[in-house]
């Protein structure tokens, strides 16, 4: 594998956004064009993966001072190189990245046509993409920095993306300012780091880790901390307890980016960064905060589901739930099975938001699952690939999703039953939402509003295939790469990258297995008893049913203990009294002050040439003066 | 005697010599149009520029007219960064003179001259050679200032600059002759041999007072920067661009030839002082523009504070030092000249657009002028990953290697301070709604082209600095 196949994987998207962004005006007549340029970008990166990808098979690979494309900076003590890190992680992650992305892409081309920001939308998703691969192929904590605030700043981009509609700006404000706070921790994470080890080199910090040899800042606490730090910026991005508040919301965005990054790609990218740095969770020995973090968000974000009428919504909160199972894998030591779930889900529940981008299409961006029902006969490949989709996440035996999951509950037993038992529980309620979703919107009578049943069809070509296409890995992808459990494919192929997981095979595999399948059948069926024919009802029965609806009131309890405060703060305590009253009784007082000196000095600038020399002759002599007196 | 020219060495200087002939030739028939003088101007710097990067390449070394011009990596660089700034520069004067502009002649000619003015001071081995060097580039640059001579306010800034600048030259004469008498020579490797330690006289240091006078008033340091404001607003918006790149960029060429090379037994004696000018420069050029309303009066202080940035490198005195101000140097032409290329681009029926309020709401309505003047704004600020970063970067660090921690803290907090004003117009352009809609005329396509090499040289020196760091640690003095 050389440096040049690696520059061209992640040059190429920043070059479709180029040509997007900057021969916009050109390309507004021909949507088409603009599209599959952007399409064809991704696809140029997608087919370098492979390339990649085989290369690691064969034993190839990219670490230390091979990757190293030139030198940034340089100081005394210090230099940061850009630099690629390739190996069985980072190739997965390019697959995932490209693959679904280039998917996303085709899909796109049919789902926005005719929407006056065309070119605008292939930029910014064509410039997530750039970003995404930076995070990814980066060989140091800065790289990775960069594309993580990259991918940050694109996500705003595009779930404001109708910023005409005031909620789709508000929902992009709330994912910035939540990603911020996240943000904030990877940064101290990653000054910790710097400071310890001087570097933010992978290999670097890794080796020296290993080997003990690190400046202690925080004592024997260092690395805990450094890591915790790390989490806080994992925890927002990736949509964990307590900063999961903005991923819901995000869902403000066309449904293709709801997709691609709010579901395959970007609030994975929590779950890759403690992959990646596995060494040192495993080291400080945080990960098991990790895990506890991760299996709480699974099962809260899997009840909040229980209740929502809005599809996209569902799947937001599972997307949540379902991260929180990869940080339980990574958490517990078993970082193959967590990046295993990432894969998985990537493509079901990509494949999930795609197919419910397609029931907006056809009932004009309707959302609300009351609505609808029966669309199964006129859309019959939305509902197969959906039914694909939902299996594999509710576990059905033999779909991906079952073989990833169950890698990680069996892992999780291994250290903490507890968090199996919360993990299983999710488990079926994951199985009854899903079916709960799909029953209601594709089963029963129609409850489609007359004006909107008369268009109601199947969606284009460019649409339906992206579906079937993703279908397929949903399905098959699990039996594939994870036939075997902890002896899969996918371990073997991952087992040079992560330390020795200490978590795992404990018990009979088969058990679990068993165990898994009965609770994902056993919500299934429940679904199906509860809403083979019945409609969600309007407003909440009882009390608790009313507190899961209404998402826990979270948004409520924030918006109370943290919004309202910061805002009464910063208006009466803030601005009022410090900004209006102390600030600016200051400033207004020095710029009186200045005002008076400036009249003085404005003497000096008056435009009088005369006044300028005597200026400049003040200052010789006062510069002499000092030279000639005071030294 | 018969002297020996090796024509060789002197290549840049004879092309563009050459060229401001051919320039002088076609200016004469009234039949070709006038656009052609300012391309030939372009054609005639890049060969210059061309030839200079080769010699650069291949280390050529070598005096010339004994010894009194000196052809080394450095002068070669500094040639470099002159012929960039020059074709910038014209590139962005082609539509501001327009079709129409009979006279445009003497503009690229006095532009040429200016350029081989200040060659000469970067390759001046002897303070007369850099004194001639000094005023032909001065001239020239007193007449452009006030080439709208139908304007008052441009033939004010002309004046102003002609006056205030034969007030500096005179200061600048005067130090040499000083000079002179203390050390029996003005050839500076002579200075350097002449002087040691034990035989500084009264004569030397109040000449070498009157030299950084003197420099100080070329490239706007406080005290001596009043004329920068006043000279930047009222000349063609052009030529401030090219005042405030090249000639600053020369004058440093030769304040560091004629401190570090000939002066070097007096740094105890002359770092101080310009360590103490390096704060002063900086702070007052930064908050002053603060105040600023007027764009080009902003991008005048903002320049002042920039020539602060430089004197620290200065003041390290180092090798890292030296070479982090050429870089330094380099990067600030290319920036700022984008930055009043952006300005020009932003012409309305009425007129250009120099108050910052007039920039409200221009960064959706005008997309492109938006990225410009962000990209050169957030550079001149000092952001990451432009070459604006890079650049003070460097000069931090050189300064750090020779222990002026704090006088980097000042320049740190400078830079927040500057962070305000750039920052301002770029709020103003993305979250302001603009007060009243103002007509904008279409984008010349040459002024555009130029803003597009300006972006990529900011971008290119900022993503990727290690390939020209390379050549500028291997061009110090």
């Amino acid at each position: 594998m050389s440096l040049g196949l690696i520059v061209v994987l992640l040059i190429s998207p920043f070059a479709g956004f180029l040509i997007n962004g900057l021969f916009g005006k050109w390309l507004k007549g021909k949507e088409k064009l603009s599209g599959w340029i952007s399409a064809l970008a991704v696809f140029v990166s997608f087919a370098c993966s492979i390339i990649a990808f085989t290369s690691v098979r064969g034993g190839g690979g990219m670490s230390g001072d091979e990757g190293i494309l030139y030198e940034w900076i340089k100081g005394e003590s210090f230099a940061f190189n850009i630099g690629f890190h390739v190996d069985a992680l980072t190739t997965v992650m390019l697959l995932v990245i490209t693959g679904v992305g280039f998917i996303i892409h085709v899909y796109s081309i049919g789902y926005m046509h005719g929407d006056s920001g065309y070119t605008r939308y292939f930029a910014y998703l064509n410039l997530f993409v750039f970003a995404m691969l930076i995070l990814v192929l980066g060989n140091n904590y800065l790289m990775m920095f960069v594309g993580w605030e990259g991918v940050g700043l694109c996500s705003y981009l595009l779930i404001g993306f109708w910023y005409e509609k005031q909620s789709a700006t508000d929902a992009g404000k709330k994912a910035f300012i939540v990603n911020r706070i996240g943000d904030f921790g990877f940064l101290l994470g990653m000054f910790t780091l710097f400071a310890a080890f001087g570097s933010l080199d992978f290999t670097t910090i890794f080796d020296s880790a290993d080997a003990g040899n690190f400046q202690q800042i925080f004592g024997a606490s260092t690395l805990v901390i450094a890591t915790l730090l790390l989490f806080v910026g994992a925890v927002g991005k990736s949509a964990q307890i307590p900063l999961y508040v903005w991923l819901p919301d995000a869902m403000e965005g066309p449904t293709p980016v709801s997709a691609l990054i709010h579901a395959a790609t970007m609030v994975t990218a929590g779950v890759y960064m403690i992959a990646r740095s596995a060494v040192l969770y495993e080291l400080a020995e945080t990960g098991e905060v990790v895990a506890w973090i991760g299996v709480l968000t699974a099962f809260f974000a899997a009840t909040i589901a229980l209740a929502q009428n809005d599809i996209k919504r569902i799947l937001a909160y599972s997307t949540v739930s379902q991260l929180g199972y990869m940080f339980v894998g990574v958490g517990v030591g078993a970082y193959a099975s967590g990046i295993f779930h990432l894969v998985t889900h990537a493509f079901f529940k990509g494949l999930m938001f795609l197919t419910a981008g397609s029931v907006m299409h056809a009932m004009a961006n309707e959302l609300d699952m009351r609505k609808m029902g029966g669309l199964r006969a006129k859309m019959p490949i939305t509902h197969w690939t959906f039914l694909v989709g939902a299996m594999a996440i509710a576990g059905v035996p033999f779909l991906s999703g079952f073989w990833s999951k169950d890698e990680i509950l069996h892992s999780a037993w291994a250290i903490s039953p507890v968090i199996y038992g919360i993990g299983l529980i999710t488990a079926f309620l994951t199985a009854f939402y899903m079916f709960r979703l799909i029953f209601v919107t594709f089963y029963g009578e129609s409850r489609v509003e007359s004006g909107v049943a008369s268009h109601l069809h199947e969606s284009p070509p460019v649409m339906w295939v992206p579906l079937a296409i993703l279908a397929i890995p949903s399905a098959l992808i699990g039996l594939l790469l994870g036939w075997g459990g902890h002896n899969s494919w996918f371990h073997h192929f991952t087992e040079h990258v992560f330390p020795k997981a200490h978590g795992e095979a404990s018990g009979n595999m088969l058990v679990f297995m068993g165990i898994s399948s009965v609770v994902g059948l056993a919500g299934i069926a429940f679904a199906w008893i509860r809403y083979r024919e019945r409609v969600p009802a309007a407003e909440p029965t009882h009390a608790l049913h009313k507190l899961v609806a209404n998402k826990y009131y979270i948004d409520e309890v924030y918006n109370a203990v943290i919004v309202q405060p910061i805002k009464n703060g910063s208006h009466y305590l803030l601005w009022r009294i410090l900004d209006t009253g102390i600030i600016d009784g200051i400033v207004n007082g020095v710029a009186a002050a200045i005002r008076l000196i400036g009249g003085t000095l404005r003497r000096l600038q008056t435009g009088l040439v005369q006044a300028y020399i005597v200026s400049m002759v003040v200052g010789i002599v006062l510069f002499l003066a000092y030279y000639l007196f005071v030294r | 005697m018969p002297i020996e020219i090796n024509w060789q060495l002197l290549m840049p200087e004879l092309v563009i010599a050459l060229t401001l002939i051919i320039v002088l030739i076609f200016d004469m028939f009234d039949s070709i149009s006038k656009t052609i003088l300012g391309w030939l101007t372009i054609v005639g710097a890049g060969i210059a520029l061309w030839v200079s990067i080769q010699m650069q390449q291949a280390g050529t070394v070598g005096t010339q007219f004994n010894d009194m011009f000196k052809v080394d990596s450095f002068s070669l660089f500094f040639n470099i960064i002159f012929l960039i700034s020059t074709i910038l520069v014209a590139l962005i004067s082609l539509s501001y003179l327009g079709k129409d502009d009979r006279k445009q002649g003497p503009y690229y000619l006095l532009i040429l001259l200016a350029t081989l003015g200040m060659m000469l001071m970067a390759a001046g081995n002897e303070l007369i050679v850099v004194f001639l060097g000094l005023e032909l580039m001065s001239l020239s640059l007193y007449v452009l200032a006030g080439y709208f001579r139908d304007n008052p306010v441009s033939s004010e800034a002309g004046m102003k600059y002609l006056l205030l600048g034969a007030f500096a030259s005179a200061f600048f004469l005067y130090g040499i002759a000083l000079i002179y008498g203390g050390a029996g020579t003005t050839s500076i490797p002579g200075i350097a041999s002449n002087l040691t330690a034990e035989s500084q006289s009264p004569l030397l240091l109040g000449g070498m007072f009157l030299l950084i006078v003197g420099f100080g008033f070329k490239v706007a340091i406080v005290p001596f920067h009043q004329w920068a404001p006043d000279v930047y607003e009222g000349a063609p918006t052009t030529i401030a661009a090219f005042i405030s790149a090249g000639p600053k960029a020369a004058g440093f060429a030769a304040f560091l030839r004629i401190f570090m090379e000939a002066l070097p037994a007096m740094q105890s004696q002359w770092g101080d002082v310009i360590i103490l000018l390096a704060m002063l420069t900086m702070t007052v050029g930064n908050v002053i523009a603060i105040a600023q309303t007027n764009i080009k009066r902003m991008l005048a202080y903002s320049s002042i504070a920039h020539a602060g940035y430089v004197l620290i490198g200065l003041a390290a005195a180092n090798n890292e030092g030296i070479s982090s101000v050429m870089l330094y140097l380099l990067v600030y032409c290319v920036m700022n000249i984008g930055a009043f290329g952006a300005v020009i681009l932003a012409k309305t029926t009425d007129g250009e657009c120099l108050t910052i309020s007039d920039y409200a709401g221009l960064g959706f309505r005008k997309p492109l002028l938006g990225l410009f003047m962000t990209l050169m704004l957030l550079s001149l600020a000092g952001f990451p990953p432009t070459a604006g970063f890079v650049g003070k970067f460097y000069i931090f660090k050189s300064a750090v290697q020779a222990g002026h921690t704090w006088l980097v803290i000042i320049g740190a907090i400078n830079t927040a301070i500057s962070a305000f004003y750039y920052l301002r117009v770029v709020v103003t352009m993305y979250m302001r709604e603009p007060e009243e809609e103002l007509e904008f005329s279409p984008y010349p396509s040459t002024l555009v082209v130029g803003l597009i090499l300006a972006v990529i040289g900011v971008l290119f020196i900022g993503i990727l600095p290690s390939l020209l760091l390379n050549s500028v640690q291997n061009s110090v003095l």
